[in-house]
């Protein structure tokens, strides 16, 4: 019954497997993309008082949703890697950082440019910015405490139990930065999220949400099996691919 | 071999101890934290003007900002010592339960760094025009505050302990963490200056510091036993 | 797009960026570890060009 579960511990397996998923999965998200943003940028209503700017959401609402969900995903393969002692998490949870913290440096930037149009200026310190800002900076410590480590074993190892002292910590940040916000408000600025959209607008965003995820797991995938490759280059498997 | 491993309240007395002694020894490095906490704070009126009401507006704000940085400053080196001497190497290998270990490390940090950073925030607080109705609360909140900033500060200290470079990269790792910190207390001292009740503010401390209290001896010890392992 | 135009390409220019270079940077790679391997080398785990790579692949927002 367990037996999936040593399998997925065994680098050829998961190689060979991740290898039929993407086969499936990566035509599926790009795919799902160029409708999804296609359908969002041409063809949805614009909204009346955002007018066509709003169509930015697009791109950065799956952005942010996937770039702090990614988080999570990093942390518990952290803990899974601590807890049962298992390589393949620990390969998980390292690939995820520099993905997670591209769709956070995405969405970070996709805010700014929309910030222009709707508050007149590339920067506002909302509390979804910030929040988002703040969550940048755990993916880099993350990132740059496993580049620090010169033994790769411990480097695994600090840096879930860093994603998972940052996974508790998140609540708390965003709360607190909620909170901040809602102090400091200037009342000038209103964002228009209050308004519930339209199915017609929802719908393609739905869609892009949708597509970021696989998005996100099909860029997992390709890293760990690219970091798969280069920790068993001196293994029988890894020399068979060359011969093929 | 049969020696009898000292009882535990006495082992966390003499590890506690001995910290305060190794600080005690060497009061440069209890000192600087405050210097620095001086130097800064004369620094904000240079570069943003002289005007008492301007002052007083930021006060909460550059009080907590700079006491923030200088628990910082003071966590980069609070196991390197003891890991350079092989200390650390022992506590690890000793019977006691580690997580209590490591909170004697954290409470020497707090009680050489954030208890002074306390004592003396008042004097830097008429400084910088803060309303004396706010001192309490300006107190309390560096009290709770800077406990807290003392066990997330460990964490970083702890995993980064074994590395050439762990100055910069400590901050990096921790600086996000210490955000709720700056909010909550920074709030609590600016409700008290302008007359509203802080006590929500101040709970939420307390809570966080409880909270702390609890969860960051794990990854204290898990960090320590991660760099001991890896030098 | 009645004047938001700039604002709304740019943000797809900067997405499909981001988007193709998560998937095609680590692709890449691992293509490029294994035509090195096949190339008759002795397969060292830590090549130069192999670490080139992997900082390229960890560079943020890349």
């Amino acid at each position: 019954m367990w037996t999936w579960f040593h399998k997925l511990g065994s680098p050829p397996w998961m190689y060979r497997i991740s290898g039929r998923i993407l086969a499936i999965l990566l035509p599926l998200t790009i795919a799902m993309l160029v409708v999804g943003a296609v359908w969002g940028l041409l063809y949805a209503p614009m909204d009346f008082k955002q007018g066509n700017s709003f169509r930015i959401i697009y791109f950065h609402v799956p952005a942010s949703v996937v770039a702090l969900a990614g988080y999570y995903v990093m942390a518990v393969a952290g803990a899974v890697s601590l807890i049962w002692r298992m390589k393949m998490a620990e390969v998980a949870m390292k690939c995820a950082a520099p993905v997670g913290a591209a769709l956070t440096f995405l969405s970070l930037l996709s805010g700014a440019i929309w910030g222009k149009p709707t508050w007149g200026t590339y920067w506002v310190w909302d509390a979804r910015i910030t929040s988002m800002l703040i969550l940048f900076f755990l993916y880099l410590g993350v990132i740059v405490l496993y580049q620090a480590y010169e033994n790769k074993e411990a480097a695994g190892k600090a840096c879930a139990v860093l994603s998972l002292v940052g996974m508790v910590n998140i609540p708390i940040i965003y709360k607190s930065v909620d909170w901040w916000y809602s102090l400091h408000q200037p009342a000038t600025i209103r964002f228009t999220e209050e308004s519930a959209m339209h199915s017609s607008m929802l719908q393609p965003l739905l869609l892009m949400i949708l597509a970021f995820y696989c998005l996100f797991t099909c860029a997992l995938l390709l890293n760990m099996r690219s970091e798969l490759l280069r920790r068993g280059a001196s293994t029988s498997w890894v020399r068979g691919l060359a011969v093929n | 071999m049969s020696n009898q491993p000292p009882a535990l309240g006495a082992f966390l007395g003499a590890s506690l101890r001995r910290q305060l002694l190794l600080a005690y020894r060497r009061p440069v490095d209890t000192i600087n934290p405050l210097l620095f906490f001086l130097l800064v704070v004369t620094l904000f009126p240079l570069g943003i003007g002289p005007d008492p009401a301007q002052l007083a507006e930021f006060a909460p704000g550059i009080l907590w900002i700079v006491a923030l940085l200088a628990s910082l400053m003071a966590a980069e080196g609070m196991f390197r010592q003891d890991y350079e001497d092989g200390s650390l190497e022992q506590l690890l290998l000793s019977p006691q339960p580690l997580y209590l270990a490591s909170l004697t490390y954290t409470a020497a940090h707090w009680l050489v760094t954030g208890v002074p950073l306390t004592l003396l925030s008042p004097l830097f607080a008429t400084m910088l025009q803060l309303p004396v109705a706010a001192l309490p609360v300006l107190l309390l909140s560096m009290a709770l505050g800077t406990a807290i900033l003392s066990l997330v500060g460990s964490i970083g200290a702890a995993l980064t302990v074994s590395l050439k470079r762990g100055g910069m990269l400590i901050s990096l790792i921790i600086v996000p963490l210490y955000i709720p910190v700056l909010i909550f207390a920074a709030g609590a001292v600016r409700f008290a200056a302008e007359g509203f009740d802080p006590a929500p503010q101040l709970l939420l401390l307390a809570g966080m510091l409880s909270l702390a209290v609890a969860l960051a001896p794990f990854a204290i010890s898990a960090g320590l036993r991660i760099s001991v392992d890896a030098g | 797009m009645d004047g938001h135009g700039v604002y709304v390409w740019s943000v797809v220019v900067v997405s499909v960026l981001v988007c193709a270079g998560l998937l095609v940077l680590p692709a890449r790679s691992a293509r490029r570890f294994i035509a090195g391997l096949s190339e008759g080398e002795a397969p060292a785990p830590q090549a130069a060009p192999s670490v080139r790579i992997e900082e390229v692949n960890n560079a943020p927002g890349s």
